[in-house]
């Protein structure tokens, strides 16, 4: 039975939307940073950014974090991406402005689906980490720090095996930067190991 | 400019609009101009042959008669990947395979790895990209990387010196052979009842091939008495359609970047010889044309379940099974940058015919009534 591991709340209009289910996987408030996850979750999900904003029933106090994976975009032309206008026209008649709520359905257990949700929550985490202790002295190793860090969310599906892995690679970079000391303590890795 | 195998009709539109002109004797074979139909440039029945302006031979991948061996997708992928090894032993050839992270790709590898000799897996070059990697990382990661050799998209050549040394496995015709992507768009929709529903109830059959018109709906409609399986759904009609007609054309186009450095007689040869090409294999041809209902049934889980479900049985990558989506291969990086534009024919002994060349034009505007 898996239980919650990265319960960081974050809200904003720029959703991970994935595109079979149309369901909102996150919502944020940087557009950068949900590039950055659609990019790194790739191998695990089809994934696009969208401006929730253009929905008439969006409203941030609502859809958060905790709450986004119950809403899903409607069936429009500009909700499903690789339909064309004349594809779509010819077999729908469908056109709503309004997200859905309630009605998501998952192609992978609950189980897997909230610790893919965990996963991205942590990134975004560590990223929105990376922003605020971001300084010039630093920067060279931090990014090469950063780059190693997606790559273990890009390459491994379970969580266990992300954190262990971050934890390994935070020990390694200890002393250069004070960033790896934040990650630990954000996933509860010693660096007295 | 006789005896084709290949005739590039977009090649031909691109370099005169009026083709597209209602009032043009041959218009009708012009219509690519219209972006939803993905109608391929290369027109070509496998079952039947069209009465075309240009002179086209039968087909060079004529659909297989009989049944198949196995009902199951896992015993034919193998049976065939055997057959390839075996082949590959035979001649010692270097075995190359594009993999671009996707599903028809990554089942052949499965394959490969699964009944594939150490001798033979250590020979395998695995030609790739960053997004080959970037799409399906973990598989990377867990079976190629450090295992087997890898070789950069962009270095990969065949040349005079090397055409007759090597083969080339790769997933060309998966779309074609195990539903084109106009399945996928309605599987997106979940329009699995209109799948269902019989073709030939459809009131307007043109939207079952959104962007079609009737003269191509004729053109499929006059091959499908040809098919040696009923097609009954709309589901057949639009596998069908890419079985049919889109399949030759996608294998022969990706030929071009192959073929590029070598000679007709060698190209001719890495055709006949040096192609491994899984999804053109006889027996998956046959094992897609008596699996239709069970593949209609299993797309309201996933388009190309069975190839999902053979990776997931090797990697047990629950996510990548659950939300990988279709996508445009990223092989195509490699057609791409080796393909030699303005190729318009090739013949029967694979003679190039370009369209920079003055003989070329001055003959296609004889065949085309242009001149």
């Amino acid at each position: 039975m898996y239980s919650r591991r990265h319960q960081h709340l974050y809200t904003g209009p720029y959703g991970l939307v994935d595109n079979y289910q149309r369901i909102i996987w996150l919502n944020l408030d940087s557009e950068e940073y949900a590039g950055v996850i659609k990019k790194t979750f790739e191998s695990k999900l089809s994934l696009r950014v969208v401006d929730l904003r253009k929905f008439n029933n969006f409203d941030s106090a609502t859809i958060n974090s905790r709450t986004c994976m119950r809403w899903q975009l409607p069936i429009d032309v500009n909700t499903i991406p690789d339909v064309d206008t004349d594809f779509k026209k010819s077999l729908l008649g469908l056109c709503s402005n309004d997200l859905l709520n309630g009605s998501s359905t998952f192609l992978a257990s609950t189980e897997r689906v909230s610790e893919l949700q965990d996963q991205m929550l942590l990134l975004l985490h560590i990223l929105s980490l990376h922003n605020n202790i971001k300084n010039n002295n630093t920067l060279l190793v931090t990014e090469q720090y950063i780059s190693e860090i997606k790559k273990i969310f890009l390459v491994e599906i379970h969580i266990l095996e992300i954190e262990k892995k971050l934890c390994a690679l935070s020990r390694s970079f200890l002393g250069k930067s004070n960033f790896p000391g934040l990650v630990m303590s954000t996933i509860g890795c010693s660096p007295y190991a | 400019m006789r005896n084709l195998i290949y005739f590039d009709t977009i090649a031909a539109d691109a370099i005169d609009l009026g083709l597209r002109d209602p009032d043009y004797v041959h218009h009708k074979w012009f219509v690519n101009n219209l972006p939803s139909l993905r109608w391929p440039s290369h027109i070509t029945s496998r079952v039947h042959k069209l009465d075309t302006p240009w002179d086209l031979t039968d087909s060079v991948f004529p659909v297989p008669l009989g049944a198949p061996t196995t009902t199951s997708f896992a015993d034919t992928i193998e049976f065939i990947a055997n057959e390839f090894c075996k082949k590959i032993s035979q001649c010692n050839f270097t075995p190359y395979i594009f993999w671009s992270g996707g599903l028809d790709s990554t089942s052949i590898l499965v394959s490969l790895l699964k009944v594939a000799s150490a001798d033979l897996l250590s020979k395998l070059v695995v030609v790739c990209s960053q997004d080959s990697i970037q799409e399906n990382a973990y598989f990377y990661y867990n079976y190629i990387d450090q295992k087997l050799q890898v070789l950069d998209l962009r270095k990969f050549q065949v040349t005079q010196d090397n055409y007759d040394k090597i083969v080339i496995l790769d997933g060309e015709g998966g779309n074609e052979v195990m539903g084109w992507g106009g399945l996928t768009k309605l599987a997106n929709y979940k329009l699995f009842d209109f799948l269902d529903t019989p073709w030939r109830s459809i009131s307007d059959p043109t939207k079952i091939i959104p962007g079609s018109n009737l003269f191509i709906f004729n053109l499929i409609i006059d091959s499908i008495k040809y098919s040696p399986v009923p097609i009954n759904t709309v589901y057949d009609f639009i596998w069908w359609y890419g079985f049919n007609y889109k399949f030759e054309g996608m294998l022969l186009t990706k030929m071009l970047a192959f073929n590029a450095l070598l000679a007709p007689a060698q190209s001719k040869h890495l055709f006949q010889h040096g192609m491994l090409r899984c999804y053109a294999h006889p027996e998956m041809q046959r094992w897609s044309m008596y699996s239709l209902d069970q593949c209609r049934t299993k797309i309201k889980i996933a388009h190309k379940w069975h190839l999902k479900d053979y990776i997931y049985q090797f990697d047990h990558n629950d996510l990548w099974y659950s939300y990988k989506q279709q996508q445009p291969s990223y092989g195509n990086e490699f057609y791409k940058h080796a393909y030699s534009p303005g190729i318009i024919a090739i013949d029967q002994e694979w003679n190039k015919y370009s369209i920079t060349d003055v003989s070329t034009r001055v003959t296609l505007g004889k065949i085309l009534q242009r001149i």
